[in-house]
């Protein structure tokens, strides 16, 4: 029988937002409630069928499994709103009047101090180990330094990439890219990667796990900006050059 | 020719991921061109740059001639990073700040200004293993190419090859090639 989760879900259109709800059905599990954004950049050209000729559904997750497909199946309630960016007054509005107070961010911009009134926690995924890896397009760094990749979930702050680490999960890579499968990195790998550390706590969440907060504040680290066009082919040169064919080819949780 | 569209202005979901193939001679090969529309400042225009205390073009160069890192002194190790930092943010740097780091003119088309510190990010790469570094002086360098095909002089060629040189044996060291 399905669990309601002891959260809602801000659901910005993405690969992110499917990734994460491809996780709740996995774990057959529901938000409180979910308040729907609208995002223009929401759809990737030639995903799907990238998708279907390298097996992405199967090894990763379902790239079109969306909420036309999961709502049917949920007792959820929903709440539409032409909101683009998480700042939109709109959102604020909304928020303040549900009773909850702890939300699934699935993207739309950068938390302003507003939306954290009124005790709302947001638990973000991000996609470099934090408190080393803040800023922009981290897992390409991390890669590209030493073929690390790690994905941190914690409880967002008004202050960018800090607050409560709850967990971070690490990866091994052993993949090949090529022009056969270019939308992977940006679009099923980042979403993917985030979406396995949020199962990570919603298991424990579900299963009344305790989970150890790591605080951080004013971190040394340096953030990361988004990384330049010719430094992201050297992290996919970086990639292929590590890629050792003896052994399984993806990206699995190291445990 | 492949050409490596600059990341100036761009969304991060609208960089693309490029071929790895050929892209880094395809890159210098850009950058090689722009040496040729080089143009030099007049004089009142250098003087502009160096003028009062508020200047960050002294500070930088100051820095450069600094032969350790670790011995920069901190307010231009500081002015260095919140230069970095005001580039991606806003895509433009001025040629006088305030001591807080607020845009003293509207002098945003001083190419010297972005080359000397893309030099010290370089710099910060090379010594520092700062990767972040050198993805900002590559993201300044791009400017400082946009500025250049539409003219703008600069009153020291000498350094912008060097630091186009020094650009360059940087994404070679990084790239094993």
């Amino acid at each position: 029988m399905s669990k309601r989760l002891p959260f809602g879900l801000v659901w910005f259109p993405g690969m992110r937002a499917k990734a994460y709800l491809n996780v709740l059905k996995e774990l057959d599990v529901y938000p409180s409630v979910i308040i729907c954004m609208k995002n223009s950049r929401s759809e990737i050209d030639g995903l799907s069928q990238e998708a279907v000729e390298n097996g992405y559904n199967e090894d990763y997750f379902d790239v079109d499994y969306g909420l036309d497909d999961y709502l049917p199946q949920y007792d959820c309630s929903v709440i539409y709103t032409d909101a683009t960016d998480i700042n939109d007054q709109i959102i604020a509005h909304v928020l303040r009047q549900q009773t909850e107070k702890n939300w699934i961010f699935t993207g739309g911009g950068i938390l302003k101090e507003h939306l954290f009134n009124d005790g709302m926690k947001f638990l973000h995924v991000h996609p470099g180990k934090l408190p080393d890896y803040r800023g922009s397009t981290c897992f390409y760094f991390s890669l590209l330094k030493d073929m690390t990749l790690s994905a941190s979930a914690f409880y967002l702050s008004a202050k960018l990439d800090d607050g409560e680490v709850l967990l971070t999960t690490n990866f091994k890579v052993n993949i090949l890219i090529s022009e056969k499968n270019k939308l992977f990195i940006d679009h099923v790998l980042d979403p993917w990667i985030r979406s396995i550390s949020l199962k990570q706590v919603l298991v424990k969440v579900l299963n009344k796990q305790p989970i150890k907060t790591v605080s951080y504040s004013e971190s040394n680290a340096r953030a990361y900006y988004v990384m330049h066009p010719v430094l992201r082919s050297m992290v996919v040169d970086c990639i292929n050059r590590h890629y050792v064919s003896a052994e399984d080819k993806g990206v699995f949780v190291i445990k | 020719m492949l050409e490596v569209k600059s990341s100036v202005g761009k969304h991060e979901s609208d960089i693309p991921l490029l071929k790895v193939d050929d892209t880094l001679a395809d890159f210098f090969a850009q950058r090689q061109v722009v040496i040729n529309k080089l143009k030099t400042m007049d004089d009142a225009q250098k003087q502009a740059m160096y003028e009062n205390e508020n200047a960050v073009l002294p500070v930088l160069l100051a820095a450069m001639d600094v032969i350790c890192l670790q011995d920069i002194p901190e307010q231009s190790v500081e002015l260095i990073f919140a230069l970095e930092k005001k580039f991606v943010l806003f895509g433009k740097l001025s040629t006088h700040y305030s001591p807080t780091y607020k845009p003293l003119n509207d002098q945003i088309h001083c190419p010297d200004v972005y080359i000397c510190l893309a030099a010290m990010l370089l710099r910060y790469f090379f010594d520092a293993h700062d990767i972040n570094a050198l993805n900002s002086a590559i993201r300044v360098l791009d400017k400082v190419c946009l500025q250049i095909e539409k003219h703008t002089p600069i009153e020291n060629i000498a350094r912008l090859i060097n630091v186009l040189n020094e650009e360059k044996r940087a994404l070679r060291e990084l790239s094993h090639v």
